[in-house]
């Protein structure tokens, strides 16, 4: 190194129309996917961003968008890594309407820091993705990120009402708006959410809200058999009780969960949460009907963590892998999404697999939503057999119309496999939207999938 | 203008001389939708399987043949109105429920069922589609995709968008695309969330696979009756300020009261300014409690009396009166303009007014249906067509009342579309570089513009305008 700073090598052009976003304009320090940008920049509005995005795509300097960097490890590694930039300093609510329910704020706000404001009126966004007290609302939306009460609430699709995206032309468009219904043209906000930053950045949102429920436990079970654990979710998905959230969790998750909250088990024992939300009356019968449920099917337990336990109980969830105490490196996280009736076979053949694989697992599984998240620490030794065993087990899910995207993974995986699988035919439509989008490829290049 | 002798031959080897529909006469009951617009195709084709569908996409993208999928034909703003000179793909042969998934909760359709069958099927087991446009009974499930069409009970559950699942497309190409499908966050770009709504502008839907629910364990219904529709309007927004979310908070004003009472008898009072239909549902426990407070609320807001449903046939007749409100309005004058503009549902009370100001100013008479809860109005402009003067009026006070809407932050289009008959109003909530995205997608899927071309987007600087205005 010359000692020169590396962002002094970006063309200036890139900031000519934007001379606020070249002052903070600074050496970066979190490498993204190992690589580090030649700098970063900040933000302080959304013209400003489409302006920078504009002169990105002339310059073609790739542009990485980061919010609370939560979610920077989803996705393959970038083909380029020229400029972070990042989104916090748009962290305002523009507009706030308790009575009609909707709520509009800009990308960079932490999803904790909207639940304080609009639990102040009695509502909140029921959002709970992982280290949701720290993830940015533009960051789950961009990765379409959700969490155990998704059954009940649904995910992102189903709460954006509105959105205003910087894009690469340089123009800032406005989708949707504020009511709760609109078919004015295009959805436009469903093809933007979950797409990662790659056809456009999203600078603000509008959000549909919902009163808290007057009542919110999480009731918890236990058993030796998983098994046990899918027939009680198999029977509490089919009844009239709507669970707002199922989650198994193997002995090893359920351990530290357990530690977390003061609570023992078995050490041995797979565990259940089911979340219940409702008025107070309802939540009373419902847990009633949870304890004959687990013991209908063999399961332990039936404790009730009431409301603040019930809060921390899914915060402690949320954060899970951070709990797990396994550097990086060493951590592969994978989520296969599969058709419920495939989830008992998932989990043996998860295990099957690690045990292929000479390596430590352990999975959550969200079983009224179909999704197994799947750990494994300890590969580095068998990289060959762990390629191989993922490729397996996604092999298996595609034949079912499911998928298995590594969420999390150490380099050397995610050079030697796709993260997020084969997408078939509609490959092509996604490409042409890339094309059109962002023709120069500059946003996040190469870390959606088919290489967009 | 038809298509040759060789072309008709063409699409006739492909679904049969009994599947081609290309005389004049028969062509002419394929000209309307139940909005005001017309067009003549030149001929409809009525395939059986998504084999059929794709050759005839295939031939007609080869021929540059715009085309347009068909269902009941029940669009409220033009949607289904064929391409001038171009191909109807009927599909009222392809109504199959292909499979009821109970297991994983969910079902796969042909897009020619009645969204009222898939229910209806699934009822006796406990379970049903929420989805329910008042047009229920005929329309199709190609044609609720395609206009994300919402209903009453979507004020709990959500319209179409959020209970479709996955969906098999043809392409303007031909080629034969599944989107989505039984398991959670399919990969990559949200290809189903685009696709619903797109009024059939991105490609012809052959299969749809939608989530499925149990059945609520308990119902109540209420009818709140009102001497002023803006004390009905505000019960609406406290009532949801409460923290109670109804499954459905239906408003209707004293001119649809009295077409439904003169047809239907459904047991609406004729001599109050509005009603609200009230439906809770949920768990039994806490029915009484949440009965009583929704019962409160509405006298606090100046509620002449509440009615409950003591009985499943008074609950259906209620229904009845409110889904028939549309037809019964019949009786009142030969023709009716339906606009279905959405605003903060807050603003329903100074909209509402609004509205009664601007049919007085045009000297219209207007009836209101309101899904209040979504914000959703559905103001009924009543007008004779044969009468040039009132038919130019009606199309500018449907204009104004849009654009009230707009003003006080809704949008132009709750559950209808934007069809034909919205193009104009569309640089409302639309600006260039909007549309240049709008543009971007309508191109990733159909390059030529032959997938139900001139909807949603106004034609292009330079595109002839000709026959867009054809009506």
């Amino acid at each position: 190194m010359n000692g020169r700073p590396s962002y002094e090598t970006l063309p200036q052009g890139l900031f000519s129309s934007v001379p606020t976003i070249r002052d903070s304009l600074r050496v970066d320090s979190m490498p993204v996917e190992g690589r580090t940008a030649k700098g970063a920049v900040s933000a302080n509005s959304l013209e400003e961003m489409a302006e920078l995005l504009r002169a990105a795509s002339k310059e073609k300097i790739a542009i990485i968008p980061r919010g609370s960097g939560t979610m920077m490890g989803l996705g393959n590694p970038p083909r380029e890594v020229d400029l972070v930039l990042d989104l916090r300093r748009l962290s305002r609510v523009l507009e706030y309407n308790p009575e009609n329910l909707t709520v509009t704020a800009e990308c960079g706000l932490p999803l904790a820091g909207l639940q304080e404001i609009l639990g102040r009126k009695g509502q909140f966004l029921p959002l709970d993705p992982p280290y949701f007290l720290s993830a940015s609302l533009g960051g789950i939306v961009a990765a379409n990120a959700s969490g155990p009460k998704r059954l009940h609430f649904g995910t992102v699709r189903d709460m954006i009402l509105g959105m205003r995206v910087a894009l690469a032309d340089g123009s800032v468009v406005s989708f949707g708006g504020r009511c709760v219904k609109n078919v004015s043209g295009l959805d436009m906000c469903k093809l933007f959410a979950g797409s990662l930053g790659t056809l456009g950045i999203i600078g603000e949102l509008t959000f549909k809200v919902h009163p808290l429920p007057e009542q919110e436990v999480i009731q918890v079970g236990f058993s030796s058999d998983p098994a046990n654990l899918l027939r009680a979710c198999h029977s509490l998905v089919h009844s009239v009780l709507f669970p707002a959230a199922l989650e198994i969790l193997h002995p090893h998750l359920a351990r530290i969960w357990c530690r977390q909250m003061g609570l023992s088990y078995p050490q041995q024992d797979w565990l259940i949460l089911i979340g219940w939300v409702g008025f107070a009356e309802d939540v009373s019968r419902l847990a009633q009907e949870g304890q004959e449920v687990f013991s209908n099917h063999g399961v332990m337990g039936g404790e009730i963590c009431p409301s603040d336990r019930a809060r921390s109980g899914w915060e402690v969830f949320g954060q899970l892998p951070r709990h797990l105490e396994v550097p990086p490196e060493d951590l592969i996280l994978c989520r296969m999404c599969l058709p419920l009736s495939a989830l008992e076979e998932a989990i043996v053949g998860w295990q099957k697999e690690a045990k292929a694989m000479g390596c430590s697992s352990a999975q959550s599984i969200r079983a009224g939503s179909g999704i197994l998240c799947g750990y494994l620490f300890g590969t580095q030794r068998n990289e060959e057999r762990t390629v191989e065993a993922l490729e397996r087990l996604r092999g298996w899910a595609l034949g079912l119309g499911g998928s298995l995207v590594v969420e999390s993974a150490p380099l050397w995986l995610k050079k030697r496999l796709d993260v997020w699988g084969p997408v078939g035919k509609q490959l092509i439509l996604m490409r042409r939207l890339k094309g059109h989008f962002d023709p120069m490829g500059v946003l996040n290049p190469g870390r959606y999938l088919g290489g967009i | 203008m038809g298509f040759n002798a060789r072309t008709l031959r063409r699409f006739s080897r492909i679904v049969g001389r009994e599947g081609l529909l290309s005389t004049s006469t028969d062509l002419k009951v394929y000209e309307y939708d139940a909005s005001l617009e017309r067009g003549r195709p030149a001929a409809v084709v009525f395939p059986t399987s998504r084999e059929q569908v794709v050759r005839l996409v295939k031939l007609a993208n080869k021929e540059k043949i715009p085309f347009v999928a068909r269902g009941s034909g029940t669009n409220l703003s033009g949607g289904s109105i064929p391409p001038a000179g171009g191909l109807v793909i009927e599909f009222s042969r392809m109504n199959r429920i292909l499979e009821i998934d109970r297991e994983n909760l969910c079902a796969t359709v042909e897009p020619g069922l009645y969204n009222i069958e898939l229910s209806n099927a699934l009822i006796p087991h406990g379970y049903y589609y929420a989805p329910d446009p008042a047009s229920q009974k005929v329309s199709t499930f190609g044609g609720n995709v395609g206009e994300n069409s919402g209903g009453p009970h979507c004020l709990k559950y959500g319209v179409t968008t959020n209970h479709v699942l996955g969906l098999e497309v043809v392409l303007s190409d031909g080629e034969l695309v599944e989107l989505g499908g039984k398991t959670s966050d399919p990969l990559g770009y949200d290809l189903v969330g685009v696709l619903v709504g797109s009024e059939g502008t991105l490609g012809i839907i052959t299969k749809v696979v939608v989530r499925i629910m149990r059945l609520p364990e308990a119902v109540k219904t209420f009818l709140a009756i009102y001497d002023s529709i803006g004390e009905a309007g505000e019960s609406v927004s406290a009532i949801i300020a409460q923290g109670i979310l109804p499954a459905t908070l239906e408003l209707m004003d004293k001119t649809v009261i009295a077409a439904v009472e003169a047809s239907l008898k459904a047991g609406y009072p004729l001599d109050a300014e509005a009603v609200l239909i009230i439906e809770l549902d949920g768990l039994k426990e806490s029915m009484d409690r949440l009965s009583e407070k929704v019962i409160q609320t509405c006298r606090e807001h100046g509620v002449r009396e509440v009615k409950t449903a003591q009985t499943g046939d008074e609950r259906e007749a209620l229904w009845a009166g409110r889904r028939g409100a549309f037809g019964a309005i019949a009786r009142v004058a030969p023709n009716y303009l339906v606009t279905d503009g959405t605003v903060p549902r807050n603003r329903l009370p100074e909209v509402l007014r609004r509205v009664s100001e601007i049919g007085k100013k045009y000297d219209l008479l207007i009836g209101n249906v309101l899904h209040a809860g979504d914000g959703n109005l559905h103001p009924l402009i009543l007008f004779d067509e044969r009468n040039q003067e009132q038919r130019k009026k009606v199309v500018q006070a449907g204009l104004e009342i849009l654009e009230a809407c707009v003003a006080v932050g809704g949008t132009i289009s709750g559950e209808h579309g934007i069809g034909l008959e919205k193009i104009s109003a569309m640089p409302l909530v639309c600006g260039r570089s909007e549309l240049q995205a709008l543009r971007h997608v309508k191109e990733s899927f159909d390059p030529y513009y032959l997938s139900n071309p001139r909807k949603i987007l106004p034609p292009q600087e330079g595109e002839e305008r000709g026959e867009r205005d054809r009506a």
